[in-house]
């Protein structure tokens, strides 16, 4: 087989795993460092290619080998789905993936491997491509490993070396996981394995620049959006978790759950998990203001975005007053139509003494008044409302 | 103090006085400091003509020896005491200041009303305090603003969209500009490819020029140079023609990976059209593979990309000498 068929075939088998491309710190010692090698991970600031369904390429994103020995219900690359299969050299792989970056098509490496027999023969595998970037060839330059569920500690610490590392956690807790693969552990395959990772990363400052990551299965298992939180409030507290990726479960023909007709999980529902996960991470909710906003069924509302319900429910909150000494850079950001740059500009500007008096002064600091005006209150006046009346 | 960071202050008959300033950070600061403390008028020095002044008011001093000029700006912005009426910028203020005002100065090469909106900026800085700037409540802070997130997104695309080709030791590109921002562009690559030397073209309206970098040191060349360069890449074409870490393939070659790997990247059931058309540059929209058969429509905002990628039948001239640096477009 050709090498533009193997790409095909691994890219096309890798195109469900998430990832962005990050600058990762480790830019800052570079310009000092390195003067030889080629490479960096400073990010362009633009992604390189974008696909019809308005994602980014900027990673070389392929798997090792599509030959796998798990059952994953959900999986393209499951045992017994009848496709072709294919491996990459690593020696190949390198050579390649060198020559476009030298020409900025790419902007740095993401690989994976299926699991073929044993998992630390495919570890093996994608560490000696890494080891070979790094050592021989002097890459200074992005990448993002995925540590194979069941890798051994060793292996584990020598991919720690790469910018990034994630470990797919698929479903929220074992009984949800057990549902979709009987091949892999919670606990022992994958837990354990992210333990490691935070351990290591906290003992030595040169690993690891831009964390572990993961990534969520949304829907296959029938899992509920409180138990997706549950699991993420663990990750975020107890792994240090940089970030977590939501995939909406969507059946590919010939697996388990596409016979059984699991349904295609909608969109907006990866969108609100992604929602509340950016509410944790940058706008300073706690899990417990997330959790309020589900309603019975455990689930998010797919038809408002979770901070315009969470301002819904509480309502006595509001409105604020953007000039008042109390409102602090956590009260407007719990605000719909904040975000955190205009938030600190509002800040900023009060700092220096600005007051605000019309709304149109906080449309142009990129506050989206629309979503805003409820909620605010400015130079005394504030929107009415229908309880005022009756 | 070395020349440059002086201003020409020129005082007239009738007692008002001009300051003639140059593109350097000090120049501007100095020149904003004098014309808010006793009142001058500025110029930059390219808009300047001595006969600008008419006979009644001639010039009766042309002199570059004013103190006020000669103070080291950033020590007074720190210290109020010195001066009163103005703010004191922190640290932080002060570099949050500098880097606008460093974007705003590489703003369309051929622009000199620049400068007067960057005087109007400091001013409010001094009078008004730097948070009335940095939260971009004034309506010349936020044009600043603006001019620097368009500096700042040319340069960005550039790096993310410019592609290289790869002839001997030379990694070499070519793009038109519409703002000053070369010389970073090649800093980027030289730091990314220290043992490589990064050629720029830059084919400006004036006469075509190249920026080179090498392990992080810029260098810039026109005129007759650029020959001698362009007949020294092509001689390393024909000499190695296809000479890369991947010995055996060219650049060519790579496209053509590139264009396999990025058709299976595409996840049918995720398709986004209106996502994509955001990103996509409106130029590359028709050539942008859009599955099922459907093209993209085109945006209704334009994009500044449209204008500085270099499209291979808009340069026929550059086309035959340096046949190998013409970027094939981005999608």
């Amino acid at each position: 087989m050709g090498f533009l068929e193997k790409l095909k075939i691994l890219g096309a088998a890798a195109k469900y795993d998430l990832c962005a491309s990050t600058a990762s710190n480790r830019a800052t010692s570079y310009s000092k460092l390195n003067r030889f090698g080629m490479g960096n991970p400073v990010a362009s600031g633009v992604c390189h290619s974008f696909t019809p369904d308005g994602r980014c390429v900027s990673l070389f994103r392929v798997l090792l080998t599509n030959q796998c020995s798990n059952d994953c219900a959900y999986c393209i690359n499951r045992v017994g789905r009848e496709c072709l299969k294919a491996s990459f050299e690593p020696e190949e792989l390198v050579r390649v993936f060198l020559g476009l970056y030298e020409r900025n098509y790419v902007e740095g490496l993401f690989l994976s491997s299926g699991i073929h027999k044993d998992p630390e023969i495919a570890m093996e595998k994608t560490l000696e491509v890494v080891e070979l970037l790094r050592a021989k060839h002097h890459f200074n330059g992005y990448i993002h490993l995925k540590i194979i569920p069941g890798a051994c500690y060793d292996q584990i610490k020598r991919a720690c070396k790469s910018d990034r590392v994630s470990i797919n956690i698929e479903a929220p807790n074992q009984s949800r996981l057990s549902e979709i693969s009987s091949t892999k552990k919670m606990m022992t395959d994958i837990l354990t394995r992210m333990k490691w990772i935070q351990r290591l990363a906290e003992r030595e400052e040169t690993y690891l620049p831009s964390g572990q990551t993961t990534q969520f299965v949304v829907g296959a298992a029938g899992e509920s959006d409180l138990e997706i939180l549950e699991r993420l409030e663990n990750l975020y507290c107890r792994m240090d978790l940089k970030r977590a990726y939501f995939s909406a479960f969507d059946p590919i023909p010939e697996t388990p759950l596409e016979k059984m007709k699991v349904p295609k999980t909608p969109l907006i529902r990866e969108v609100r998990l992604y929602q509340a996960d950016f509410l944790y991470r940058c706008y300073d909710f706690h899990f417990s203001d997330l959790k309020s906003v589900l309603n019975e069924n455990n689930m998010f509302n797919l038809s408002k975005d979770v901070k315009l319900c969470y301002a819904f429910q509480n309502l006595d909150h509001y409105p604020i007053d953007v000039n008042d000494e109390d409102t602090t850079l956590k009260k407007l950001l719990k605000v719909p139509g904040i975000g955190p740059t205009s938030a600190r500009r509002i800040i900023k500007a009060k700092k220096a003494g600005y007051r605000f008096k019309k709304l149109k002064e906080l449309a142009r600091i990129g506050v989206v008044i629309k979503r805003a005006t409820p909620f605010l209150e400015i130079n005394g006046r504030k929107q009415a409302r229908i309880d005022n009346y009756v | 103090m070395d020349e440059s960071k002086r201003g020409l202050i020129i005082m007239c008959k009738d007692k008002s006085v001009i300051v003639v300033f140059d593109s350097t950070f000090e120049s501007l600061l100095s020149t904003a400091l004098v014309c808010e403390s006793i009142g001058a008028k500025a110029i930059h020095k390219d808009h300047f003509n001595p006969y600008m002044i008419d006979k009644e008011n001639k010039i009766i001093q042309t002199a570059n020896n004013n103190n006020e000029s000669y103070i080291q700006f950033e020590e007074i912005l720190k210290t109020s005491e010195k001066r009163k009426g103005c703010f004191r910028l922190s640290n932080y203020e002060l570099q949050e200041i500098k880097k606008l005002i460093d974007w705003n100065l590489r703003y369309k090469k051929n622009d000199i009303d620049k400068f007067n909106l960057i005087l109007k900026v400091i001013r409010q800085c001094l009078t008004e305090g730097p948070g009335i700037v940095l939260s971009q409540v004034t309506a010349e802070s936020r044009e600043m603003y603006k001019r620097s997130r368009q500096v700042g997104c040319e340069y960005h695309k550039a790096c993310g969209f410019l592609r290289l080709d790869v002839v001997g030791d030379f990694l070499v590109s070519a793009a038109k500009f519409e703002h000053d921002v070369e010389d970073l562009i090649v800093r980027f690559w030289s730091k990314r490819f220290p043992e490589k030397t990064v050629v720029l073209f830059s084919p400006s309206k004036r006469k075509p020029c190249a920026f080179l970098g090498n392990k992080g040191k810029i260098s810039f060349i026109d005129g007759e140079e650029i020959a001698v360069l362009k007949a020294k890449i092509n001689k390393e074409t024909k000499e190695n023609p296809i000479y890369s870490i991947v010995e055996k393939d060219s650049n060519e070659d790579f496209e053509k990976i590139f264009e396999a790997f990025y058709d299976v990247q595409y996840i049918p059931a995720r398709r986004n059209k209106r996502l994509a058309r955001r990103w996509v540059p409106k130029k590359y929209s028709e050539r942008f593979k859009m599955k099922e058969g459907t093209k993209i429509e085109y945006g209704i905002e334009k994009t500044k990309l449209d204008s500085f990628l270099i499209d291979q039948s808009s340069n026929s001239t550059d086309k035959c000498e340096v046949k190998n640096i013409l970027k094939k477009p981005k999608r």
